[in-house]
C-alpha cells in the first residue's frame, strides 16, 4: 500500500533538517551539528539523526541560536523510537529551564511542544529516554504557528519533481472547502515549509522539502492549488557577488573550494554584503565532493549560485571529471562524480549511485517513451570570450620579487628586487628594483618577468586587428639627483620576447633623435619623466598592436586588467552522426613566450661641457603591472638619438 | 556541418575558455536519449542515480540509464513515478526534454536556449577574430 503524508510547517524560524555541520565537507555520519553528551551515540545520514544512550541530563543538544519564544512559541519535531517510550526535552533559555516531554511511537509522528513565551532560547536538550534503543528525529523546528498535516482526503492530486542541477518543485491540489486553507486555523502563508513523504512500502520516504510560493483558490470545486520550490531555491535565489571579505574572483581554486565559498559566503551568510539580514538558508555542504581540477581563473559576475555551479560542472566535463549536483529535501547539497555508464560510484555520499530497483517490462514498467534525436546536434562550436593573464589582477607583482629576473646589466651594476608593501598602485604589493653600481656612477639594465622565461603567453592567438591584446601596467621611477641621460639609440624601452634574440620592443621614452610622441609616454628624454609618480599604461601589443598607445575599448568591467583580449575559440568535431567517434582536425599550438621588461638600455651620454659619463639607469616594467619600479640613478645629461623600435 | 556560437562576456583564463568551448561541444555533438519511463511509486529514487532498464522493444537489457529527474504523481486514484532518462554519461548538463517548468527554472535544455538568447542580446562580436581551433575527439 503506497504511503502518503504531507505537512506544512508554518512561520518557520530556526530549524534543522539535516543535522549536518554547514561549513564542513566531512560526510562522516558521526560528524553532526548537534552536541553529544558522554555516553550518547548519535549519527546523521543527512536526513535523520539517530541517537541512543541518553540519560537524565545527557543527550543531544540543538543550538538554534538566540531565539525569541514569543516570535517562535512552538518547538516542532518529527520523531520515532525503535522501542517507544518517552523523551525528555529541556529548553534552556533566559529564564527557568522549560522541561517538556513527549511519548514516542515506533512510527513517525510530528510533535508540537508549546513554549513559554517571553524567553530567549539558547539551546534544547533531547535526552533521558525512558526506554533504551535508537531514537530518530527527522527535523526540529522553532515555529511561529502550529503545523498543518495534509491528509489523503484533502489532497485531490499532486506532484513532486526532483531535479538534478536545479531546484525541486511540488504542486498540490487541495480541497479548499469554504476557504479552509486561507481564512481559518489551517491558513498558511508564503515561505512556510512543505514536507512530503511518499513510499511504496510500510514507511514513506522524505521525497520533498521546500517553501510554499503560490496559492491559487479555484471556484467552482472550491479547490486550492499551491506550488512550492525545494530547498535548492536557496542556490537559485542567491547571487554570487562581492563581499567585504570575499570577492567572487577565484584564482587557482578547485571547484570544491569555489562551491564552499558559494555556500558559506553567498548562500548561508547571515550578514551578506556586511548587512545583517539573515538569508534564512541553511544548506549543508557535507556531501560536496571534489570534482574537477584546479581552475586558474573563475569569475562569477552576479550569476546565481546554480548558474555558477553549472559552469563549474561544465569545466569539469572538459577536464574529464564530470560532476553533477542536487539539493535533497533535507537541505543538503550533493556534488558527486557523474560516473561512466554502469560504473557510477558516489564514494562517501550516503546515497547510492545506482538505484536498486530495475525498471522492467512485465514487472514494474507501466509506460515508456525513449526518443533519440539529433535536433540540437552541433559539431562546431564558436566560443567568443575574454581572456586575461594573469588571472588575478596584479598577480605578477604581488610578492613576486623573487621570480623577476634581470639582464643586460651595465658592468658592475647590481639589480636588487624586493616586494614593497608601502608604495603601491593597486593590490597590496609592488615589485621594486634598485640598480646600484658601487664602482661606477654608470649603471643600468633590464628587468623581466618571469625569471624562468616560461610565461607561455601566445599573444599571436589573441584578439584581432580591431581588438589587439592590451598590456596594462603601472610603473614608477625614482631618479632623484642622479644623472638623467638618455643615450642616442638606447632609449628606455619595454619589450616582449620569446628568447634573447627575438624581442618585440617599444620605446617607453624617446631619445634625442626621435619625436616625443613616438614613445609610449609621449616624452623625449628620461629627464622629462616625472619622479615618484605612478604612470598607468594600456599598451596594445602583438601583431595588431600598432604604435598608438591609447586605450582600446574592451568588453566588460574587467577590461582594465593586465593583458586582456577577446578571443575566438572554435571547438569542433567531425562526427556528424551520433555513435561515431570524432576525429581530430589540426591542432592548437601555444608558443612559450616571455613578457620581458627592458629597463632602459645601458646608457652613455654626454652633455655639452661635461665628461661623457653615462650615468643612467632604467626603469620600466612589464609582466602585468609593475607596481612601483624604482631605481636610483644619476644622470648628467640628456642625449638624443633616433630610435623607435617595434620589431 | 552544424555550427553554433556562444559569447561569454566574463573574463576567463585561456584554459577555461578552451574548456567551456569543449564542454558546449560535448553536450551538443551527439544524438542522445531523452526518455521517460513510468512505474508504480518508487519513492526512494534520487535524481542522477543510474537506473537499470530492461525492455525488449527498446533493445534494453539491464541497461544503465541516467535519471536526470524523478517525478512523483499522486492522487487517491494511485501513485506513479516517472523517471526522466538520458544515456549521456559525459556531460554534467545533458540535453533534456523541453518542459515549461524547466524554462521557468532555467534548467535542462532551456538553460541552453536561454543562453543563446542572452548571447544574441549581449554579444559584441568581432568578425575578424582569428579562431583558435580546438579539435575534440
Amino acid at each position: 500500500m503506497p504511503q502518503f503524508y504531507a505537512e506544512v510547517l508554518r512561520s518557520p524560524g530556526p530549524h534543522d533538517n539535516s543535522f549536518r555541520l554547514l561549513n564542513s565537507n566531512d560526510p562522516s555520519p558521526s560528524t553532526i551539528a548537534w552536541a553529544k553528551d558522554i555516553g550518547v551515540t548519535a549519527t546523521s545520514d543527512g536526513d535523520i539523526i539517530t541517537f541512543s544512550g541518553s540519560s537524565p541530563g545527557l543527550g543531544v543538544t540543538w543550538f538554534p541560536g538566540s531565539t525569541s519564544s514569543t516570535t517562535y512559541p512552538y518547538l516542532i519535531v518529527r520523531a520515532k523510537a525503535a522501542n517507544g517510550g518517552t523523551l525528555a526535552v529541556a529548553v534552556f533559555n533566559s529564564g527557568a529551564t522549560m522541561n517538556l516531554s513527549f511519548t514516542l511511537m515506533t512510527t513517525w509522528q510530528t510533535f508540537t511542544l508549546p513554549l513559554t513565551t517571553g524567553r530567549t532560547i539558547s539551546s534544547i536538550l533531547f535526552g533521558n529516554q525512558s526506554v533504551a534503543g535508537n531514537i530518530l528525529l527527522h527535523y526540529a523546528y522553532l515555529c511561529g504557528n502550529t503545523p498543518i498535516q495534509l491528509s489523503q482526503k484533502e489532497v485531490i492530486s499532486g506532484s513532486v519533481t526532483r531535479s538534478s542541477l536545479g531546484t525541486d518543485h511540488a504542486e498540490l491540489r487541495l480541497n479548499n472547502y469554504r476557504g479552509k486553507f486561507l481564512n481559518s486555523a489551517n491558513a498558511f502563508s508564503f515561505g512556510d515549509h512543505l514536507h512530503i513523504y511518499l513510499g511504496q512500502g510500510s514507511e514513506p520516504f522524505h521525497v520533498y522539502g521546500g517553501e510554499t510560493e503560490h496559492q491559487e483558490p479555484i471556484q467552482p470545486n472550491d479547490e486550492m492549488i499551491i506550488t512550492s520550490r525545494g530547498f535548492g531555491i536557496a542556490l537559485q535565489q542567491a547571487v554570487v557577488e562581492n563581499q567585504p571579505s570575499a570577492a567572487p574572483i577565484y584564482t587557482n581554486s578547485t571547484p570544491l573550494a569555489i562551491i564552499n565559498d558559494f555556500i558559506d559566503n553567498h548562500v548561508n551568510n547571515a550578514t551578506k554584503n556586511g548587512v545583517p539580514i539573515a538569508t534564512n538558508y541553511r544548506i549543508s555542504r557535507s556531501y560536496a565532493q571534489s570534482v574537477g581540477a584546479t581552475i586558474p581563473l573563475y569569475i562569477s559576475q552576479f550569476k546565481n549560485v546554480w548558474d555558477s555551479m553549472r559552469e563549474l560542472m561544465d569545466l569539469s566535463v572538459a577536464q574529464g571529471f564530470p560532476g553533477v549536483f542536487f539539493v535533497d529535501p533535507a537541505e543538503n547539497l550533493h556534488v558527486v562524480p557523474l560516473g561512466a555508464q554502469a560504473a557510477a560510484n558516489w564514494g562517501t555520499d550516503p546515497i547510492p549511485a545506482t538505484y536498486g530497483t530495475t525498471l522492467a517490462t512485465g514487472v514494474n514498467l507501466v509506460t515508456y517513451r525513449f526518443p533519440r534525436d539529433v535536433k540540437s546536434l552541433r559539431n562546431r562550436v564558436h566560443y567568443f570570450g575574454v581572456s586575461q593573464n594573469p588571472g588575478k589582477y596584479g598577480a605578477w607583482t604581488e610578492q613576486t620579487a623573487s621570480t623577476w629576473g634581470s639582464e643586460r646589466l651595465v658592468p658592475g651594476t647590481t639589480a636588487t628586487f624586493s616586494d614593497d608593501g608601502s608604495i603601491v598602485a593597486t593590490g597590496k604589493y609592488s615589485v621594486k628594483c634598485i640598480l646600484t653600481n658601487s664602482g661606477s656612477a654608470h649603471y643600468g639594465g633590464g628587468m623581466f618577468y618571469p625569471a624562468g622565461k616560461n610565461l607561455g603567453l601566445n599573444i599571436t592567438a589573441l584578439g584581432s586587428v580591431y581588438s589587439p591584446p592590451l598590456f596594462d601596467f603601472y610603473f614608477r621611477i625614482t631618479q632623484g639627483a642622479n644623472c638623467k641621460t638618455t643615450a642616442l639609440g638606447s632609449p628606455p624601452s619595454i619589450f616582449f620576447a620569446t628568447d634573447a634574440s627575438n624581442r618585440f620592443e617599444y620605446n617607453l621614452v624617446s631619445d634625442g633623435n626621435t619625436a616625443a610622441l613616438q614613445s609610449i609616454l609621449g616624452v623625449q628624454g628620461i629627464n622629462n619623466v616625472t619622479d615618484n609618480y605612478w604612470y598607468h599604461v594600456l599598451l596594445p601589443i602583438g601583431p595588431n598592436g600598432g604604435v598608438l598607445f591609447n586605450s582600446t575599448p574592451v568588453a566588460n568591467t574587467w577590461h582594465r586588467r593586465s593583458i586582456l583580449v577577446r578571443v575566438s575559440i572554435s571547438a569542433q568535431t567531425l562526427a556528424l552522426h551520433h555513435g561515431l567517434t570524432s576525429t581530430m582536425s589540426g591542432s592548437i599550438g601555444k608558443t612559450v613566450e616571455v613578457a620581458e621588461t627592458r629597463a632602459g638600455a645601458p646608457l652613455s651620454g654626454t652633455t655639452a661641457g661635461e665628461s661623457s659619463e653615462a650615468d643612467t639607469f632604467s626603469h620600466t616594467t612589464t609582466g602585468q603591472a609593475l607596481h612601483d619600479t624604482r631605481t636610483c640613478a644619476r644622470s648628467t645629461s640628456l642625449t638624443r638619438s633616433p630610435r623607435m623600435t617595434l620589431h | 556541418m552544424r555550427e553554433i556560437h556562444f559569447f561569454d562576456p566574463i573574463t576567463k583564463d585561456d584554459t577555461a575558455l578552451n574548456n567551456y568551448a569543449i564542454a558546449e561541444l560535448k553536450r551538443l555533438r551527439n544524438g542522445i536519449l531523452r526518455g521517460t519511463a513510468t512505474t508504480p511509486l518508487l519513492g526512494d529514487a534520487f535524481p542522477e542515480q543510474q537506473v537499470q532498464v530492461t525492455t525488449q522493444s527498446a533493445n534494453y537489457s539491464n541497461t544503465f540509464l541516467r535519471a536526470t529527474s524523478i517525478i512523483h504523481r499522486f492522487s487517491p486514484q494511485g501513485m506513479l513515478t516517472e523517471f526522466q532518462l538520458s544515456d549521456d554519461f559525459t556531460n554534467s548538463q545533458p540535453l533534456d526534454l523541453w518542459k515549461l517548468s524547466n524554462a521557468l527554472l532555467q534548467i535542462g535544455e532551456n538553460a541552453i536556449i536561454s543562453r543563446e538568447v542572452y548571447d544574441l542580446k549581449t554579444a559584441i562580436l568581432d568578425p575578424t577574430f582569428t579562431p583558435q581551433l580546438v579539435p575534440v575527439t
